[in-house]
């Protein structure tokens, strides 16, 4: 999140890169993981620019032309400049792209709920000098929403238009997104970590509470959920839910969490199908083999 | 019937009739909803979002050969136009 805070927050940045480049954003342990077209080209770059993160630009052929891993926004100024001064197109054969890695293909007919999340309170203040990059990166870590997509089955679909909450649904949602993504890719819950699950929907109206914890007591959520998920004429027109409660503790990989308990929210939209994100495979998706189970 | 099957039945009643009066309830009200749903929707001016993304690095090698550009790629831990 760091990079939308800076070097994505400038103005000249954007419109270099809206101008001159045709823009990608893919994760090294996702697309490089691939078993398919996707990974095997994702592969010839990942790594060529000395750490397996940072900001690469590539011909057609997947030639490394320029490379920086560098927030400031004037750094990633002059790689693209330099690269663009120095770019020369190489014409590449197509490639067939219809076999897809089935561990990463949105299955036929799915719905996409966009989640968000926020923590409310807690964090220590910016440290940083205001105007420097740090403060922006610290700004950034402290502040920003973390986002995710949720995939809705077809037969779960199916199962909300008759008014009926499917259990694989809830246990999706409780393990896969009432988590603290605010800082990066957070860890999900067990199922033997949901110590309660208490969700109705009834009238297009859910509501419930929810308690998940580790085995240590090290990381836990208690919250309340309200929602409204409605349907008309065979489709699902609303899934506006919201969860609000105490966190505590912190993933693997999101270090930084506030100190004790703290408020955080999460709230779930329907995806809009215009948006160019929207075919966005979940984070969670790469993370844990069962989340569609 | 014996003391002990009363006393079983009685208490089943008693621990059904606690489960039925218990439904289902949120601690949000439909203003702390409201509320909460509106301040956790991203910001429509994202400077970041004005950028026209691809999420598929082939797709956008596709693109790229079209418009004889040069192709910029985000590398993360973790979906960079997704999580975090």
């Amino acid at each position: 999140m760091a990079f939308r805070a800076t070097a994505f927050n400038d103005p000249k940045v954007v419109e270099l890169l809206k101008k001159e480049f045709i823009c990608v954003g893919i994760a090294h342990n996702g697309a490089g993981r691939r078993k398919d077209a996707e990974g095997d080209f994702a592969r010839k770059l990942i790594g060529k620019g000395g750490t397996l993160q940072g900001l690469h630009v590539i011909n057609t052929k997947g030639d490394l032309v320029g490379y920086v891993y560098d927030f400031r926004p004037q750094s990633v100024l002059a790689m693209l400049n330099k690269t663009l001064k120095n770019y020369e197109h190489v014409e590449a054969p197509p490639i067939d792209f219809k076999d897809k890695d089935k561990r990463f293909a949105m299955p036929k007919d799915s719905l996409v709920v966009f989640t968000t999340t926020k923590i409310l309170a807690g964090h220590d203040p910016v440290k940083a000098a205001k105007g420097t990059i740090q403060y922006d990166m610290e700004n950034a870590w402290k502040t920003s929403m973390g986002r995710e997509h949720l995939w809705v089955r077809k037969d779960e679909v199916q199962a909300l238009l008759k008014g009926e909450l499917p259990e694989s649904l809830q246990k999706r949602i409780m393990r896969y997104h009432l988590v603290d993504n605010t800082r990066g890719t957070p860890t999900g819950w067990t199922d033997s970590e949901i110590k309660k699950m208490d969700l109705k929907l009834k009238d297009g109206r859910l509501v419930g509470r929810v308690h998940l914890e580790t085995k240590d007591g090290k990381r836990g959520y208690e919250a309340d959920l309200l929602g409204f998920i409605e349907v008309k004429d065979g489709k699902v027109t609303r899934f506006d839910v919201v969860a609000h409660g105490e966190f505590w503790g912190q993933g693997a990989h999101t270090p930084g969490a506030p100190k004790g308990r703290f408020p955080l929210a999460i709230a779930f939209t329907l995806g809009e199908r215009s948006d160019p994100l929207y075919n966005l495979v979940p984070d969670a998706v790469r993370c844990y083999a069962d989340y569609l189970r | 019937m014996t003391r002990f099957h009363v006393t079983a039945i009685v208490a089943a009643l008693s621990a059904a009739s606690l489960f039925a009066q218990e439904p289902t309830k949120s601690g949000l009200s439909l203003a702390d909803f409201e509320k909460l749903h509106k301040e956790l929707q991203p910001p429509d001016n994202e400077l970041w979002r004005s950028i026209p993304w691809h999420v598929s690095i082939i797709e956008a090698r596709e693109a790229a050969s079209k418009a004889k550009k040069p192709i910029f790629v985000w590398v993360a831990s973790g979906e960079p136009l997704g999580c975090g």
